[in-house]
């Protein structure tokens, strides 16, 4: 793995140069300039009597899902253009034929496409919360627990995204894996409201295919919980809303399996980047 | 102690879906020698060279690379491969390419680059993006970086490829010039002519297998006449055509197919007693050409 320095930094200059990671840190500041003006706005004339806390537990409850479609959307653009677009390319063949190994391709290239993705996406969240405390100073639920799932989740997003980009079309792989996402979520979050009336037949039918959708594609799981670290601890909204469990990080067992589905996805890649014929 | 061969192969077989790529393939190349893969489309030479160099990943058998197997990586240390289509960044220069190639393989230096883009006559191309170039442009430059340095072994996939008459002089000369140096050449191409002005060794392959392979010099055919060159090739043919040969001539050569009965010791003592001038007398022998059409059609016929 002596190579692994040059290969990523050599892929890292590739994906500057095509500015793909510039548009999206473009539209992150678009995204983030919108932000601070609801959140100076709120700042100005939030309602009588409320708590700092509960006004960013509102922002961040109405912006954090949107970030997190631009921020998905991102993962899967960013970590589908790397080792595909070299494949396709036929310049993969050019770096396979010098004396490195497919394994210090693979991970120099992956690691800067994932590189990319973490970063526009510190850039996005990392704004989000740093407007959301400089307009309405709050205290977080837990940090670490934020910052853990936050990598959790984008490890989910872009092995799942390199993976299939090698089995299938890069678009398709694209189509596939936002589906994926947003079926996830949106039955993730019907599931923890469903969750609130046990014993309903579809409210046991929603948690089930909760349940299910959470094996299959386990990013929500990790997206959920960095939600809950970041949200305000011992908002009155936190409390009322607290009653159907919508604000509530995920199961160990759920975050477990997310890291081991990830790390599953990224091994099978790797082996499917070996045996791929190039050029 | 005899030199390791620069590439051993044994048994390498392709296949891409129903498609026999390539069948149960054995082949070994000496050092410094320059060897031609020849055939129709689709006759397996892209897969082998890609097989070899393990870009693709083949069915069976195992191949040597300067001694060391080529699944390990460091059987491409010292080895170049010029694919038949490079698709760099439009945005990249050759320069940015070689330096960003060379942070891996560090095996040449921009000066190297230098030298052999002013060889190959596109120094001026190296700061240029590859998307205001022209194909040409862009083989030259690319077939820069590829050979800069000292390669111990080259693969080149349709070297000639898209270049001008200019361009494809200068490949040759810079070949001729590598081979000399020692580097081993392996070349795919169509281009008969130009192979057979640089290659010592050639295989031909017919639907993924090799139909004939050894030097140039054992391969190709003696056809049944001489050839002659001569500053007075007009009178020569004459002087032949008096003594009962169906000479003709062409410019400075004067042909003389060999009639039954008289062998070319006859006609080299005819022609060294005319007095006539002559630089060259030679068996003709069928060139690259013919020597391809022969084999595709015999393996035609074999099948068929």
């Amino acid at each position: 793995m002596k190579n692994l320095p040059s290969l990523f930094s050599v892929s890292t200059a590739h994906l500057l140069r095509r500015k793909l990671v510039l548009s999206a840190f473009v539209v992150s500041a678009g995204f983030l300039a919108l932000y601070w003006l609801l959140c100076s706005q709120m700042s100005k004339h939030g309602g009588a009597g409320m708590q700092t806390s509960d006004m960013a537990l509102g922002a961040l409850f109405m912006t954090l899902p949107a970030a997190a479609t631009l921020s998905s959307a991102f993962a899967f653009i960013l970590g589908s253009s790397v080792l595909p677009d070299e494949i396709q390319s036929g310049r993969a063949a050019y770096w396979a034929a010098l004396p490195v190994s497919r394994m210090e391709i693979f991970t120099g290239f992956g690691l800067s496409s994932l590189a990319a993705c973490l970063s526009v996406s510190l850039f996005l969240f990392g704004g989000i919360v740093g407007i959301t405390h400089a307009c309405l100073p709050y205290v977080e639920t837990s940090i670490p627990a934020a910052i853990g799932a936050f990598l959790l989740w984008h490890a989910v997003l872009w092995s799942s995204i390199t993976l299939l980009s090698l089995l299938v079309h890069r678009m398709v792989a694209i189509i596939i894996c936002f589906s994926a996402w947003g079926i996830s979520t949106f039955l993730g979050g019907l599931a923890q409201v469903a969750r609130a009336a046990p014993g309903e037949s579809v409210a046991r039918a929603i948690v089930t295919a909760g349940g299910v959708s959470a094996v299959v594609y386990p990013a929500d799981q990790a997206f959920r919980t960095m939600v809950y670290g970041l949200l305000p601890s011992g908002a009155a909204l936190d409390d009322m809303m607290a009653f159907a469990g919508a604000i509530t990080g995920a199961p160990a067992l759920q975050l477990g399996w997310a890291a081991l589905a990830a790390i599953l996805f990224t091994i099978l890649a790797a082996r499917r980047f070996a045996k791929s014929d190039l050029g | 102690m005899q030199a390791l061969p620069a590439l051993e192969v044994y048994g390498v077989s392709k296949r891409y879906g129903r498609l026999q790529a390539l069948h149960p393939l054995d082949l070994i190349i000496p050092r410094g020698a320059v060897f031609a893969l020849l055939g129709s489309n689709g006759a397996g030479k892209t897969t082998f060279m890609k097989a070899v160099l393990g870009l693709v990943s083949a069915d069976s058998g195992r191949a040597v690379i300067n001694g060391v197997e080529h699944a390990r990586p460091a059987s491409r240390r010292g080895v170049r491969y010029f694919p038949e289509t490079v698709r760099f960044g439009s945005w990249a220069t050759p320069e940015f390419m070689h330096s960003q190639i060379e942070r891996i393989r560090r095996e040449s230096t921009r000066e190297d680059l230098l030298s052999r883009a002013t060889q190959l006559g596109c120094a001026d191309l190296l700061g240029r993006p590859f998307g205001r170039m022209s194909h040409g442009q862009t083989r030259r430059a690319a077939l820069a970086i590829a050979t800069s340095g000292r390669p111990s072994m080259l693969f080149l996939d349709e070297p000639s490829n898209g270049l001008d008459p200019e361009g494809r002089i200068l490949v040759r000369e810079l070949l001729r010039q590598m081979a000399a140096s020692g580097t081993t050449i392996v070349i795919n191409s169509h281009l008969l002519g130009e192979v057979e002005a640089v290659c010592s060794m050639a295989a031909f392959l017919c639907r993924g297998r090799v139909v004939a392979s050894g030097s140039l010099d054992t391969l190709l055919r003696y056809k049944g006449s001489a050839r002659i060159e001569s500053p007075m090739a007009g009178a020569l043919a004459e002087r032949l055509s008096g003594s009962g040969y169906e000479a003709a001539s062409t410019g400075p050569v004067v042909t003389v197919p060999l009639p039954e009965g008289r062998t070319f010791a006859a006609l080299t003592a005819e022609v060294a007693g005319s007095g006539i001038p002559f630089t060259l007398i030679e068996l003709a022998r069928e060139n690259l050409e013919e020597l391809f059409l022969r084999l595709v059609h015999s393996d035609e016929e074999g099948s068929g």
